[in-house]
């Protein structure tokens, strides 16, 4: 009996880590091969603590938990803002990984490599299960609020993450500061429960274990790597199998579920959502959906949104909303954009045409800071936009749409929609940690307006619906609610009609109309369906070669001879669209 | 004193140079960390023992064994672990984790099967030794820093003169395009994991030599990243100015400041360079399309 308990109180210390690991992995989407350390720092700075100064059990667990996360911002803080592409950020981490260990194996407190034995065994299982169950209830309530959105945001796609207002570093070095306080929580319990902890414990070998329990149990599910932490460690028990095999089977395990089944056992839904779908089928719901099914309605009659008011057709009168002044872009030897200028009225549908490869798609990753101008200036309401990071230029007010789709695939329609509008609620870390009412009632309003938006777009039945399963228009219109949902007064579509037949090209025209007159909103649209283009624009700028070709309303524009010559031909016949 | 540090750190500097010109070269062609590597590295030198032992007690065929040997179990590592996912086209991070686990795998199958015992070579030219200018080099040394660079320069003119050579370097610039100008892809990167195979057998034997042979050696790849690093990911000849660097100034920092604080130090300055000079001297920046 003895004997199952340990297994029990082992198998529960370890999963409190793996749920760390799962926030940062899994959820995040940051591989790393060093989390054994922040378990190591937990260790060994509540063993001293408890050793050393006599200090009690829960505040010693509580302080390894805060010199985790600090350490963790020393190497987090670099590496992150560095934005290393994914393999080095992990030999990186690697790397600190040993050089810690080394550095626990050196110092006089930490005993060197001799270990420290003799710690008081405070950690019972009664403790180990309380431990565990804040710490799910904790990171559940941490994922299912604006922070969690933004960490999976980030983990779907980093770049559609931040045009919806994430902000990359931030977001992620709260993953990793969060995923550090829970291993070093485990640590602290595993102290104090084997009595006796060495540097070797924490090492490379470890951080592969955790990594590999994440990615059996699935990335993108709590129950999962929770589930997959007990088979891993209960069942080389059940089986009496010797240590060594044991690490044999992981490294088994792992190149066999990341080569066939990469998703895992859970992969991105979690265990109630699986016993539902058993009990009570006929429920779909998304993965990881944070809001709960009930019935939708598509309603016809729109929620009104603003008082419509009729779009300003005086465009001398204001200043131009965006205007670029000789901007510039080189790629290599290839100039992008060549000393573009370009004025936008504020109100207008402006519409941007240019053969392929002109440099229409790079004008909007100019202006959304994806990338950064070699020469020239950006002016939003007259303020330049050339210091502000991606994210600071969306709260400006400048939303986008991307050529090829950009949507958090794996997440429901309505969690799309949420993820933006989550970037400006209310509430703080710790209220979302602690679900404070205030975040219940923050969350609710949030979930209401998302509803509202997939409404007007005529989206509402398919609220629940994992984004990737939605029929290509729908995808599309999904990405329009989107951007909509960053209450934008710019918004730019990219192709918005690619791949579209004439008729819902012609749907989508009334439909940009419609959202341009009701959200009382400046459009830039680059396209190459000139039906398009010619009916719902009031001015349209061509470009060609990187640089301004002509400008001026659609009539001048199908007359002007260098356009003609340069994209549109000179035909016999005269087709108007 | 200084000259002997030289010489001592150019000796492991070479056999770092070994491990990371191999790691290099899949890095190049694939994309991806081969975590893997280390492993190979250990299989290199237990296969060189078993060949000192129950064939021939000398060292050359030892050293032949082992390349061959260690070059067909690096193709085979790559068959099992990660062909399915390179045609997957899965993001390199699948192939990284996948190599973490082929290296958990291998590297506790050795200890189940063979055992934990540490096993030395039998004494080669170990114990003689050469004076140079004052200094000594041990025999072993000379000969272990003399392959390396014949190694890597064969190498180089296997990539710059020979049809697969060339055809490799296309791979390395352009996979895609590499395929449809008529390359049989699976030949070719089973031919460059075979070559960072046979890189890796050769530095495992020379690693047991110097120091002992026993299950767990293959995390000295750790070495290999920060070199391959320093000369630039994905750039051969950084990989071999990257190695000896590194060898130089470890020793430095293990004869002059602490020995104890070598690995501190290699880690630190493996960081660093990932931060502000993440393509190292050689290396080329790539940048991503939106």
């Amino acid at each position: 009996m003895n004997y199952i308990l340990s297994i029990v109180t082992l198998a529960c210390i370890n999963m409190v880590a793996v749920l760390g690991v799962a926030v940062f992995t899994g959820f995040t989407g940051l591989f790393s091969l060093g989390h054994a350390a922040f378990v190591g720092i937990g260790a060994y700075t509540s063993a001293i603590l408890t050793y050393y100064y006599d200090a009690p059990f829960a505040p010693s667990l509580g302080a390894g938990m805060i010199v985790a996360a600090c350490v963790s911002l020393i190497i987090g803080i670099p590496t992150l803002k560095a934005k290393l592409r994914s393999d080095y950020f992990a030999i990186a981490i690697l790397g600190f990984g040993e050089g810690l260990r080394v550095l626990l194996e050196n110092l006089e407190i930490t005993n060197g490599a001799r270990g420290l034995p003799g710690i008081e065994p405070h950690t019972t299982l009664p403790a180990v299960l309380l431990a565990l169950a804040l710490s799910i209830w904790g990171v559940r309530n941490f994922l299912t609020s604006r922070w969690g959105s933004a960490c999976i945001a980030i983990r779907e796609d980093p770049v559609a993450a931040e045009m919806a207002g994430v902000n990359l570093f931030r977001t992620r070095l709260l993953s990793l500061l969060v995923s550090a306080a829970l291993c070093g929580l485990s640590g602290g319990l595993l102290a104090h429960y084997l009595s006796f902890i060495q540097p070797v414990m924490f090492t490379l070998v470890q951080s592969t274990m955790l990594l590999a329990t994440v990615i059996a149990g699935g990335m993108g599910s709590i129950s999962g790597p929770l589930l997959a932490s007990f088979i891993f460690i209960a069942l080389p028990e059940a089986l009496r199998v010797a240590q060594i095999w044991r690490l044999v089977a992981y490294g088994l395990v792992l190149v066999t579920i990341v080569v066939y089944r990469p998703q895992g056992l859970m992969g991105y839904t979690e265990l109630s959502a699986v016993l539902r779908k058993v009990f009570a089928p006929g429920k779909s719901s998304a993965p990881f959906s944070t809001t709960p099914s009930s019935p939708r309605e598509q309603s016809t009659e729109a929620v009104p949104k603003t008082a419509a008011t009729p779009s300003p057709s005086g465009e001398g009168e204001k200043p131009p909303l965006l205007r670029l002044e000789h901007l510039t872009k080189n790629f290599g030897g290839i100039r992008a954009v060549d000393a573009l200028s370009l004025s936008v009225p504020e109100g207008t549908v402006y519409g941007i045409i240019g053969p392929n490869g002109a440099g229409k798609t790079t004008v909007f990753n100019l202006i959304t800071r994806v990338y950064r101008p070699d020469e020239g200036v950006i002016l939003f309401r007259e303020r330049s936009l050339l210091g502000l990071a991606p994210d600071a230029i969306v709260h400006e007010g400048i939303a986008r749409t991307f050529q090829n789709i950009r949507l958090f695939n794996r997440q429901s329609c309505l969690e799309n929609v949420l993820t933006p509008l989550r970037q400006r609620a209310p509430y703080g870390v710790a209220s979302a940690i602690l679900h404070l009412p205030s975040v219940g009632r923050a969350e609710r309003e949030l979930k209401a307006r998302a509803m509202e938006l997939l409404t007007e777009m005529k989206l509402a039945a398919y609220a629940d619906a994992p984004a990737a399963t939605l029929p290509y228009g729908l995808q599309r219109k999904l990405e329009i609610a989107r951007a909509l949902a960053m209450g934008p007064s710019l918004l730019l579509l990219d192709e918005p009609a690619a791949g579209m037949n004439p008729e819902e090209t012609r749907a989508l025209s009334a439909h940009i109309q419609e959202i341009h007159r009701r959200f009382s909103l400046t459009v830039l649209v680059i396209e190459h369906h000139m039906d398009l283009i010619m009916r719902i624009c009031s001015r349209i700028a061509v470009i060609n070669f990187g640089a301004l070709l002509a400008e001026g309303t659609p009539e001048e524009i199908r007359k002007d001879e260098r356009v003609l010559e340069a994209y549109l031909g000179k035909g016999k016949s005269d087709h108007a669209a | 004193m200084l000259l002997q540090t030289l010489i001592t750190g150019l000796s492991i500097g070479g056999i770092y140079a070994l491990m990371a010109v191999g790691y290099s070269l899949v890095f190049s062609v694939l994309n991806f960390s081969n975590f893997a590597h280390g492993a190979v590295i250990m299989l290199g030198a237990y296969i060189g023992l078993g060949v000192v032992r129950f064939l021939a007690p000398s060292l050359l065929p030892a050293v032949a064994v082992a390349m061959i040997g260690a070059g067909v179990l690096a193709v085979l590592n790559e068959r099992l672990a990660y062909s399915l996912l390179r045609r997957r086209k899965a993001p390199s991070l699948y192939l990284m984790i996948s190599a973490m686990g082929c290296a958990v795998l291998l590297e506790n199958l050795v200890y189940a099967t063979i055992g934990s015992r540490f096993y030395a070579y039998p004494e080669f030219f170990a114990t003689s030794v050469v004076t140079l200018a004052g200094s000594t080099v041990s025999l072993l040394d000379l000969f272990a820093f003399i392959f390396s660079i014949g190694a890597i320069g064969g190498l180089h003119l296997f990539l710059t003169r020979t049809k697969t050579g060339i055809a490799i370097r296309a791979g390395v610039a352009d996979m895609t395009m590499c395929s449809l100008m008529g390359v049989n892809l699976d030949r070719l990167i089973a031919v460059v994991f075979f070559l960072a195979g046979a890189f890796a057998g050769v530095a495992g034997i020379f690693l047991g030599i110097k120091y002992l042979v026993y299950p767990t050696m293959g995390w000295i790849t750790n070495k290999a990243y920060i070199a391959a690093v320093i000369g630039g990911l994905g750039s051969l000849p950084g990989a071999l100015i990257g190695g000896l660097i590194l060898g130089i100034v470890e020793t430095l920092v293990s004869t002059y400041i602490s020995s104890v604080y070598r690995d501190l130090f290699s880690f630190g300055l493996l960081i660093a360079l990932l931060l502000y000079l993440p393509n190292g001297l050689l290396g080329r920046e790539t940048g991503e399309k939106v």
